[in-house]
């Protein structure tokens, strides 16, 4: 399974949100998602159905896919061109709410429109694989491994930021490269100082209904970030900690960015 | 019982040799000398480089690649503790290092329910019954499973309680153990007693290596990007794959604690005694090693995965779930053996519907839905993924590679209902996660990884098994829900309303046979 998130991973970079200029529209709405079956041989995209469109959400590599069986809040940016699992791409955030929602059970078929699309793909073993298997059964078993994930560059005094679904403290693939490096920075200054906050979220809905996290969110991921940052080796005493529990007045446009915290490694001397 | 890398080709005139210490005759094949392959506690054997004992379906190959080893003396053979059982009482070389419920039945028929196999505390369904009836060990002599008793509410590995995030009331126990005055919830020593199968005690490099190429990293759980544990003595990180639960993560740790629970020693293991339970217990590697119906397996012209020596040889910790490894390598050379319009040899036929089979696990994909930890890792629910891309992606011995526990269907309700387990109720507390599909009343067998963790969404999560010996080694799952390799097939089948056809169930169950 880990193989299906290659593209994603190598697009890293693409893939980042950009930043919403004023004429794009925001949304902001809880649906259920529907499962698109794409095909024998090729993977499931998820959309949703709102106001009558049929939208695909782009979420960063990992964040983690919609789920059958529970509702789905999408944030994002109508984008102006972008295609998503046969739909309008939002460009944002999709977060799976943890409460069960068993209306929430469709499986789209996959219609010739679908496969037409060829959605889902992934590498199929190629000529020169073959032809080498064939000619020595044994090296089906060298291994073939992905590409590693990019190490993302870190600095001492920068602010790191890292962004979480509604209500979850799980970080990302990516997210975790990059608290690993900042422990590896850490544990390579002298004199040094981790400075750790962790905020809980609101958003605004496009219906005027707010949604806030659970009020022990903010200490949830601060306590789990710490935890990981001291188990790959930050020197013990010297993370500082800020549990920011207010929420910050939701708005409507890309208010996923509440639900975060700042990662900052800096040196004292 | 030494031999020479000839074995392959002279198994039988090999085992003859062998059969001074331990009276296997090899030159039948038949089931009744299953009997004959027990190795009691104590006893004197040698382990050399090769060892095969029959099954079912041909014979496994159990292969040492340590010093010789005689059994006599050595800690994981000798009765150490008050019961008279050794590890080997329930690590039988002949079952694939686990032990199957027919050398279960046989050594209950030999001994008339004597064998230390058989004692109160845990090879009975519960230490306050009557013991010597068969009525008491219901459950391990018809699905080879043995009591588990677990502290409850949950202890961490310094003795600290942990505050669980569900209640636990008992709905039904047939067993009666979990309401027992001595041994069940309400005791002075408050435990839950499940009831698991033993896993299989070789091919150790593949459990215990960390995960190379599983993103983000190795030191990360796949599923919720929590750091994984430590090993308390050397504070390394380690793989979670030893264990259904994940509740020992070390070799030392685990035979630490099975010397005082199934072994009942007072004293601890010497320093010593560990070492070489350690050294032995990644020293060997088992597969089948000849199929009745394929021939060998290993060696010039088989698939290359096959055989103990391929497990030897392999690379541990690695991802197979990509078109060229394909987990457990090529079996195209058994595909197509004749021209068109030529006939097949019963043993051609044989592995061709082996190497179909090998194409159905790693190809055929179908929706995989509702696994609690498992969809909702990120990866979505559904995710259409076959056995080996899904799941068993553990290059040559076939667990999930990403370290991480889930809920197939196996101990909770609806998907597996068993007239024979305990039935608890869970209900979680209303600010915990809940368990993903399920919610927060579950009922469940065996809360599995919940009991470590003592969260809710951890409720009936268990960590995949290798795949290796399985013809040795019957019946399978954690809990023994299927009997056959066929049953273990029709369970995927149902539970993920996969519908192989009738054909990808034989070559499915071919497929298993030959591992
Ligand atoms: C009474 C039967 C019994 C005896 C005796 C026994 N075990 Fe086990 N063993 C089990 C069971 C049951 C499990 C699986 C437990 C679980 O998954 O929760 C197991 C699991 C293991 C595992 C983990 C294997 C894996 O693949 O996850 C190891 C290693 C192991 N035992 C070693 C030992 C050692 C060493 C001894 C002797 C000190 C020993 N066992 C004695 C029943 C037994």
């Amino acid at each position: 399974m880990r193989f299906g998130s290659l593209g994603p991973w190598l697009a890293l970079g693409a893939l980042s949100v950009a930043v919403p200029a004023s004429a794009q529209q925001h949304v902001s709405f809880v649906t259920c998602p529907v499962a698109q079956d794409t095909g024998d041989r090729s993977d499931v995209c998820f959309f949703v159905r709102h106001e009558g469109e049929r939208y695909g959400v782009s979420s960063p590599p990992d964040w983690g896919n919609p789920q059958l069986g529970h509702k789905l809040l999408v944030e994002g940016v109508v984008s102006e061109d972008g295609r998503e699992c046969g739909g309008v791409e939002i460009e944002g955030r999709a977060s799976v709410l943890p409460e069960l929602s068993s209306e929430c059970d469709e499986i789209a078929p996959a219609t010739p429109e679908i496969l037409a699309l060829e959605l889902g793909r992934r590498p199929d073993i190629t000529e020169a694989q073959r032809a080498m298997i064939l000619a020595d059964p044994a090296s089906s078993l060298q291994i073939m491994r992905l590409p590693a994930l990019p190490v993302p560059e870190v600095a001492l005094g920068r602010t790191e930021t890292i962004y979480f679904p509604f209500e979850r403290d799980r970080a990302s693939g990516p997210d975790a490269m990059l608290m690993l490096e900042l422990a590896r920075l850490a544990e390579a200054t002298s004199d040094v100082a981790i400075s750790v906050r962790a905020f809980r979220g609101a958003t605004l809905l496009d219906n005027g209904e707010i949604l806030e996290e659970r009020e022990d969110m903010a200490r949830q991921r601060g306590e789990k970030i710490v935890g990981i940052l001291e188990g790959l080796g930050a020197p013990e005493g010297s993370i500082d900690l800020e549990i920011v529990s207010e929420v910050e007045e939701p708005t409507g446009r890309a208010d996923w960015q509440s639900r975060r915290a700042e990662l900052r490694v800096s040196t004292t001397r | 019982m030494v031999s020479q890398p000839s074995t392959r080709r002279f198994p039988v005139l090999l085992l003859i040799g062998a059969s001074l210490t331990f009276g296997v005759a090899v030159a039948t094949q038949s089931a009744e000398y299953a009997e004959n392959q027990w190795w009691g506690p104590g006893e004197e054997h040698t382990i050399g480089d090769t060892l095969e004992f029959t099954n079912d379906y041909g014979r496994l190959r159990l292969i040492n690649t340590g010093e010789l080893i005689n059994t006599a003396g050595h800690p994981f053979f000798e009765p150490l503790g008050e019961n008279g059982r050794a590890c080997v009482t329930c690590h039988q070389p002949s079952d694939a290092m686990s032990l199957s419920v027919k050398t279960i039945r046989a050594q209950w028929d030999a001994t008339d329910g004597n064998d230390p196999l058989f004692a109160a505390i845990d090879g009975s369904n519960c230490p306050s019954l009557p013991q010597g009836e068969e009525a008491s060990h219901s459950l391990l002599l018809t699905k080879g499973l043995f009591r588990i008793p677990r502290p409850w509410p949950p202890k961490a590995a310094d003795g600290s309680v942990i505050e669980p995030e569900f209640d636990l009331e008992v709905v039904s126990d047939p067993t009666g153990c979990n309401l027992d005055p001595e041994y069940g919830m309400f005791s002075d020593d408050p435990a839950v007693s499940v009831f698991r199968r033993p896993r299989p005690v070789a091919n150790m490099k593949y459990l215990l290596t960390l995960p190379n190429g599983v993103t983000p990293h190795e030191y990360f759980m796949y599923n919720d990007k929590s750091l994984l544990p430590t090993d308390p003595e050397t504070g390394e990180f380690v793989s979670v794959q030893l264990m259904s639960d994940g509740r020992l993560p070390t070799l030392r740790g685990q035979a630490g604690d099975a010397s005082s629970t199934h072994l009942e020693m007072i004293a601890e293991l010497s320093e010593e005694e560990l070492r070489q339970i350690e050294e032995f217990e990644r020293s060997i590697y088992v597969a089948q090693g000849f199929s009745n119906q394929a021939g060998e397996l290993g060696g010039p012209g088989t698939p290359p995965g096959l055989g103990p020596e391929a497990m030897r040889d392999g690379p541990p910790g690695e991802l197979g779930n990509n078109p060229v490894n394909r987990v457990f390598g090529t079996f195209n050379m058994w595909l197509h053996q004749r021209g068109d319009g030529e006939e097949l040899t019963s043993q051609e036929e044989f592995q061709a519907s082996v190497a179909r089979g090998a194409d159905v696990f790693f190809d055929k994909r179908f929706f995989i839905q509702d696994v609690g930890v498992y969809n909702d890792k990120g990866l979505g629910n559904p995710f259409k993924r076959s056995c080996a891309s899904g799941c068993h992606n553990t290059v040559l011995a076939g667990m999930d590679l990403a370290p991480g526990f889930m809920d197939l269907g196996l101990n909770n309700w609806p998907w597996n209902q068993r007239d024979d387990l305990p039935l608890f109720k869970a209900t979680c507390h209303d600010d915990a996660v809940p368990q993903s599909y399920l919610g927060r009343v579950i009922y469940t067998h065996d809360p599995g990884r919940a009991l470590v963790t003592g969260r809710c969404s951890d409720i009936g999560a268990s960590m995949t098994q290798q795949m290796r010996g399985l013809a040795a080694r019957a019946p399978y799952f954690m809990g023994g829900e299927a009997d056959t390799l066929r049953e273990m097939v029709d369970f995927y089948d149902r539970r993920f309303n996969i519908r192989y056809s009738e054909q990808e169930k034989q070559d499915l169950v071919n497929f298993m046979s030959v591992l």
